[in-house]
């Protein structure tokens, strides 16, 4: 008798622990939520003033696609390396990278580079994956790119769309600041692009006029960072980016060499400090 | 005397005397009988068989008056009946030499004290006859024992020893015995090779210490002597061998000159051992364990040369003249050399078939049955002898086999390593009869022997005692032996050989004193002998070697019937032996032949699998992920199957084929009937495995191909396996390297593991590297690959034009502009400081691979001079960019050709199978994407990159030309260039498999892994040595 009282003593001495240990692990998860909801559900003006931002925020194609017009040739060396994006651990790095690799994509495709092409989608879609949003990348847009790889228009549509798509989702499921990180990263990425192409001699005109260009969409990327600055990785960028924003906001009409160096070695510092 | 023996002699005693006399028969005769008896047996059996006699004599007489002729004659009728049912019970109960025993005692009854009585001699001549004695040897045993010697028949039986010597005319078989006072007459019964013999003369004269009687008939047995004190002993087998000697058509005699062997790095061997013995003799070796006794066998035998002396058979150096003595020798090993599998009939059969190249098919069968009735093994013909563990037959009655394995081809010179070891008394005795009987059959027998019995003992004709280190310290007769040790020792009474009450020798008596250890004084034995084995040989120099004559050699030698057949019929009838023990052994035959298919059946099912999105839930080949890991697997089973049904085959046989090789049967037939069985059953393997596992998975129409290639991949398995089966001394060990073989075979066949993502060390990037074009593996598995994407129904319509695209794709798409991107980088960079060293790389590239397209699209390019960093400025970068975007639209023209090709291709397809949707169909079911994923690199971002200062194609390898020549080639390139000649890689790579199972061929057939093996040993040996040395 003794014995199987023991036994029964044990079996409910183990299922007690189960039970708590799993209760446990469920709370647990409970109590995460909660947080990021709040931040989601806090102001829903922000919400609306965010999607408003991002819908006029021009994709880095534009960007690209004035720059091949210029007669810009395609330089490899000056994107970052696809194969830096193991290197990104933090959601900040990740969310700008995101957008650097997004506009060395635009630079690629716009120059039907297929092989790097494949390479920077590919980088994309890792960061995009470890930024849980896996979901723009299924395996119908991988094939709708290798189709299209001749057809540069559907290629930059195909391209453009999954970034909306990627901003839609990013919104939808409250992670604005990631939203805003990449747009910064795409941001910063096309004006060092068109920054590093005018240290050759040729066409140097044509793409100084380009990057005083940029300054409006400079101006948009910083009130969209500016609407979530409660966020500690976004007010950084934003200090960073205003930086950048007061050399341009000197230019007047014309943008004169000394101030393109600034600019060259301020975008340069800040990009450098984002892709490292 | 035995006592059935007895009681039969008895009855008929009773029954002869009853036919002596009327009238007091009883008392007369047994008064006969008594003195008969006292002559044989002690008091008390005397008392015994007298009152046997009594009864008997009622028995018979109950009911029988006297006096009356007519009854008396009716009487002597029954009698007659009478004794035919006595002799009917003694045929069941005693053997034919007993029975013969009992003739003699019959005849010498009846001669008692008078002259035999014409009833009587009526009476044992009946009785003879029940007994089945020919008429001919009885006539003579009646004359030998009754009459004068002069009167006995056929002289030819009979031999006389005295001390006369006789005029060389006289035929009279003599044994000349100098002092010898009479003489001793000796009848042979040839029926039972039995002799008898009767002294007439004063000596007191001893066989085996027992006096005998002047007059009386004694049976002499096997190594009995005559002795007496004034002349030497007569042996037994000294009689015999005279008898044979007429019989006898060719002599042989062995001598052995001062033979010498050691062993390397060793003082163990054979030291100066003389020999010399002819044909009709039994000899045993004796000796304690490890004195070189089987070493002696072995020098004898030719199996080990010796470094100095001669070993003669008659003339002829058995070293030197090994195509004179050919078939002389017989060597049967302690071990047995059966083919298990096999019954004993066929085990006989194929070591005939082997040995008797001109035997038609029924005297190889007469010959089989003549042993295996010679050797009573005829009732158990039928049986299979299975191995040690799992026995059908006795051991002795393997050991028979054994013998008769050697018998069988009748060599001249038997040699026996312990036949008696390990086999229970009578099984010794059996043996020991068998082997003497073929010494009397004019053989020469050499046996060693170990620990015989007393009647073992006394058989041998001569005996050799070896002791340490090689020495022979004594050769003689093997009663002298006992009296010999002794006398040196100053045993007491020296010269009793044997048991004076039982006449049992004690052989272990003399192995005792030859080892006897010194006391110390304590009374323990000490480890030192008190006669070294140096001191015995001193001995023997002096006391036996001065005495051994060499005999008298002929000159000529006799022919042997063993005559091995040619080679190709060697192989025919290994490969029929072979067969035969493979379909006896049903276990093995099950699973060789179900594994395959059920490997085939758990791979095809695992690996059908369905895809998720499918829509309605059918399988759909194109759509399986798995068929490139079904088609590795596919290898690596039949890499797996082909080592394993190999890996025991020349091991199993190891023994047997030591036999064989000592009876110079080809090497090179045997491999080529193990190899033909292999193959064989590799071929049925894979057919079995190819059409399940393929039919599962869904691949049609490629049976043929599949089973060429895994059949070839098995063929070299095979091969390897053949190799580490005849390698290798142990099964564990061959099964322990089984995986040491299959596990690189995984790694480098370039599927677990890409050839491009191997240790760096390792790799190669234009072509496969070396460790991975030298695994079967690589080969098989891309042959299969290839052929399974160029091939199949769907793709073989578009493979060309595809190839077409996807080169001129690489060079528009990725070359050019990998080398736009090269130019670009220079025209960015060139202006930068310490940038020339940085772009060295990148003008090599330039200037290569520009060469490279002036030759694929033949436009010209102006200015390679000026790729260099010296020269180079804005113009040429412009001019390199418009070369590159001119070749780039010439490529893209092409694609589009092409293209619109492919199109029309599509169209007919289509048109053929009237429709579109059955061209999908055709897709669905030959085409499979994953494969297809594979071969076209589909999943590597990198299509293309720089080594050397040239750029590598990475992409759609199926489609790149091969740059080697040599059938060098990257993974999957779908043909190989050798010579100029493009071939299929289907074909190149069978070709490849084919050539490496030559050379395993080679390297069997020459055993070089063994060798390989043993020299390493050796280096291994001397290393240790060294350094426990130091």
């Amino acid at each position: 008798m003794k014995k199987s009282y023991l036994l029964f003593a044990c079996i409910i001495v183990l299922s007690y622990i189960t039970i708590v240990s799993c209760n446990t692990e469920s709370a647990n998860k409970e109590n995460k939520e909660p947080e990021q909801s709040v931040n989601s559900i806090s102001n829903e003006k922000i919400t609306e003033d965010v999607n408003k931002i991002v819908k006029e925020i021009p994709s880095p194609f534009e960007l690209t696609t004035l720059l091949n017009k210029a007669g810009a040739s395609y330089i490899i060396d000056i994107c970052n390396k696809p194969d830096n994006k193991n290197n990104y651990v933090t959601n900040k790095s990740k969310a700008l990278n995101l957008g650097v690799y997004g506009a060395d994509l635009c630079y690629a495709s716009t120059y039907n580079k297929k092989q790097e092409i494949t390479q920077y989608l590919a980088a994309t879609q890792s960061l995009s994956e470890k930024l849980e949003i896996s979901d723009v990348y299924n395996a119908g847009i991988v094939d709708r790119i290798k189709k299209n790889a001749d057809n540069k228009d559907s290629l930059t549509n195909i391209i453009s769309g999954t970034f909306t798509t990627t901003y839609d989702f990013l919104n939808k499921s409250g992670k604005m600041h990631i939203t805003a990180l990449t747009m910064a990263g795409g941001c910063i990425e096309g004006i060092y692009l068109a920054t590093q192409l005018t240290s050759l001699a040729e066409h140097k005109k044509e793409l100084k006029n380009i990057i005083v260009k940029q300054k409006g969409q400079l101006i948009k990327v910083t009130s969209l960072l500016d609407l979530l600055k409660e966020n500690p990785d976004v007010k950084e960028t934003l200090d960073k980016i205003n930086e950048l924003k007061s050399i341009f906001d000197g230019i007047t009409d014309n943008a004169t060499d000394d101030q393109l160096t600034q600019i060259l070695k301020k975008v340069e510092l800040i990009r450098n400090e984002i892709v490292k | 005397m035995s006592e059935t023996i007895l009681k039969a002699l008895m009855k008929l005693f009773t029954l002869v005397a009853d036919v002596m006399s009327t009238s007091d028969m009883q008392q007369s005769g047994k008064s006969i009988v008594e003195t008969y008896l006292k002559r044989h047996l002690n008091h008390e059996q005397i008392e015994k068989y007298l009152a046997l006699f009594d009864n008997y004599f009622k028995e018979f007489h109950s009911g029988i008056e006297e006096g009356d002729v007519k009854k008396a004659k009716k009487r002597s009728s029954l009698n007659a009946m009478k004794i035919l049912s006595i002799c009917e019970q003694v045929n069941e109960e005693l053997k034919q030499d007993q029975k013969v025993l009992v003739l003699f005692q019959l005849l010498e009854f009846i001669s008692f004290g008078k002259t035999a009585s014409e009833t009587e001699l009526e009476f044992v001549e009946t009785t003879a006859d029940a007994f089945k004695i020919p008429q001919q040897e009885y006539k003579n045993c009646k004359a030998f024992v009754i009459d004068k010697p002069e009167k006995i028949p056929f002289k030819n039986e009979i031999l006389i020893i005295d001390n006369h010597i006789l005029p060389e005319e006289d035929t009279t078989k003599h044994i000349f015995c100098e002092n010898l006072n009479g003489l001793i007459i000796v009848l042979r019964t040839p029926c039972t090779n039995t002799l008898a013999l009767k002294y007439m003369g004063e000596d007191v004269l001893c066989i085996n210490g027992q006096v005998i009687a002047p007059g009386r008939i004694n049976i002499f047995d096997k190594g009995s002597s005559i002795r007496c004190s004034k002349i030497s002993p007569v042996y037994y087998s000294d009689i015999v061998s005279k008898f044979l000697q007429t019989e006898q058509k060719s002599k042989v005699i062995l001598t052995l000159e001062d033979v010498v062997f050691k062993f390397k790095n060793s003082e163990n061997g054979i030291q100066k051992f003389n020999f010399s013995e002819e044909s009709g003799t039994l000899v045993g070796i004796m000796g304690g364990s490890g004195v070189g006794k089987s070493t002696l066998l072995n020098v004898m035998n030719g199996n080990l040369t010796p470094q100095s002396g001669s070993i003669l058979i008659n003339s002829f150096d058995i070293n030197k003249d090994k195509e004179k003595v050919k078939g002389m020798i017989g060597f049967i090993p302690q071990d047995d050399l059966l083919i298990d599998e096999l019954t004993v009939y066929q085990n006989l059969y194929y070591s005939a078939k082997l040995c008797f190249k001109d035997f038609t098919e029924e005297e190889i069968k007469n010959a089989v049955d003549r042993v295996l009735t010679d050797l009573d093994l005829y009732q158990i013909n039928d049986l299979t002898v299975g191995s040690p563990l799992n026995k059908f037959i006795s051991g002795g009655q393997r050991k028979r086999l054994n013998i008769a394995l050697e018998l069988i081809r009748e060599p001249y010179i038997l040699y026996v390593d312990e036949p008696t070891s390990g086999l229970s008394s009578m099984d010794s005795e059996m043996v020991m009869d068998l082997l003497k009987e073929q010494a009397l059959k004019e053989k020469l027998i050499i046996v060693n022997i170990h620990q015989p019995s007393s009647d073992i003992y006394k058989m041998f004709d001569k005996l050799i005692f070896m002791d340490k280190g090689g020495y022979p310290i004594y050769y003689g007769n093997p009663s002298d032996a006992v009296i010999y040790f002794k006398t040196i020792t100053n045993f007491i009474n020296a010269d009793e050989s044997q048991c004076v009450a039982c006449g049992n020798v004690n052989p272990e008596q003399v192995l005792q004193i030859i080892e006897a250890k010194v006391v110390d004084e304590y009374g323990k034995l000490t480890k030192n002998r008190k006669v070294s084995a140096k001191e015995w040989f001193a001995y023997f120099t002096i006391n036996i070697l001065p005495k051994l004559k060499k005999k008298e050699t002929p000159l000529s030698i006799p022919k042997s019937c063993f005559n091995i057949p040619g080679l190709f019929r060697q192989f025919k009838i290994f490969t029929m032996r072979d067969i035969r023990s493979k379909l006896t052994n049903t276990q093995y035959l099950t699973i060789s032949l179900l594994e395959a298919p059920l490997l085939a059946l758990i791979l095809g099912y695992v690996t059908r699998h369905i895809s998720n999105s499918s829509a309605d839930h059918t399988y759909i080949f194109s759509e399986n992920e798995n068929l490139p890991a079904y088609i590795f697997m596919c290898v690596v089973v039949s890499l797996f199957l082909g080592m394993t049904i190999s890996a025991e085959e020349i091991f199993k046989d190891k023994k047997i084929r030591q036999r064989e090789t000592f009876l110079n049967l080809s090497r090179f037939s045997y491999l080529n009937s193990k190899v033909t069985i292999m193959f064989f059953l590799s071929a049925i393997q894979m057919l079995l495995f190819v059409i399940i596992g393929n039919s599962l998975i869904g691949i049609k129409e490629m049976t043929l191909t599949y089973w060429l290639v895994l059949f070839s991949t098995s063929c070299l398995a095979n091969m390897i396996g053949l190799n580490i089966s005849s390698a290798f001394n142990s099964v564990i060990t061959i099964y322990i390297l089984i995986p040491f073989l299959l596990v690189p075979q995984l790694i480098f066949s370039g599927t677990i593991i890409k050839f491009d993502k191997l240790n760096n060390t390792l790799t190669s990037d234009e072509y496969v590297p070396l460790i991975g074009d030298i695994m079967p593996s690589r080969w098989a598995y891309e042959a299969l690959a290839v052929s399974q994407f160029k091939n199949n129904k769907f793709e073989k319509y578009f493979f060309e034009t595809e190839k077409t695209i996807s080169n001129n794709s690489y060079y528009a798409d990725n070359l050019i502009s990998e080398l736009e991107n090269r130019n670009n980088r220079i025209a960015f960079n060139i202006d930068k400081p310490d940038s020339k060293e940085n772009l060295t790389v990148d003008f090599l590239v330039l200037k290569n691979e520009i060469e490279n397209i002036e030759k694929i699209s033949g436009k010209k390019f102006c200015c390679y001079d000026m790729i260099n960093a010296l020269k180079y400025n804005t113009e040429i970068s412009t001019i390199i960019n418009k070369y590159l975007t001119a070749n780039k639209e010439y490529f893209t023209q092409i694609i589009n050709n092409v293209n619109s090709e492919k199109d029309k291709i599509y169209n007919d397809l289509s048109n053929k199978l009237s429709g579109e949707g059955n061209v999908t169909k055709l897709r669905q079911n030959y085409f499979n994407n994953s494969l297809a994923d594979l071969v076209l690199n589909n999943l590597k971002l990198i299509k293309v990159y720089e080594k050397n200062g040239h750029l590598i194609r990475a992409k759609t390898p199926i489609f790149k030309e091969p740059v080697g020549y040599c059938g060098h080639a990257h993974f999957y390139a779908s043909t190989k260039r050798i010579f100029g000649n493009k071939i299929d890689t289907l074909w190149f790579n069978i070709i490849i498999l084919w050539i490496f199972s030559a050379f395993f061929y080679v390297t069997l057939y020459f055993d070089w892994l063994k060798k390989v093996l043993e020299s390493g040993e050796k280096i291994g040996k001397l290393i240790l040595k060294n350094k426990t040395k130091r």
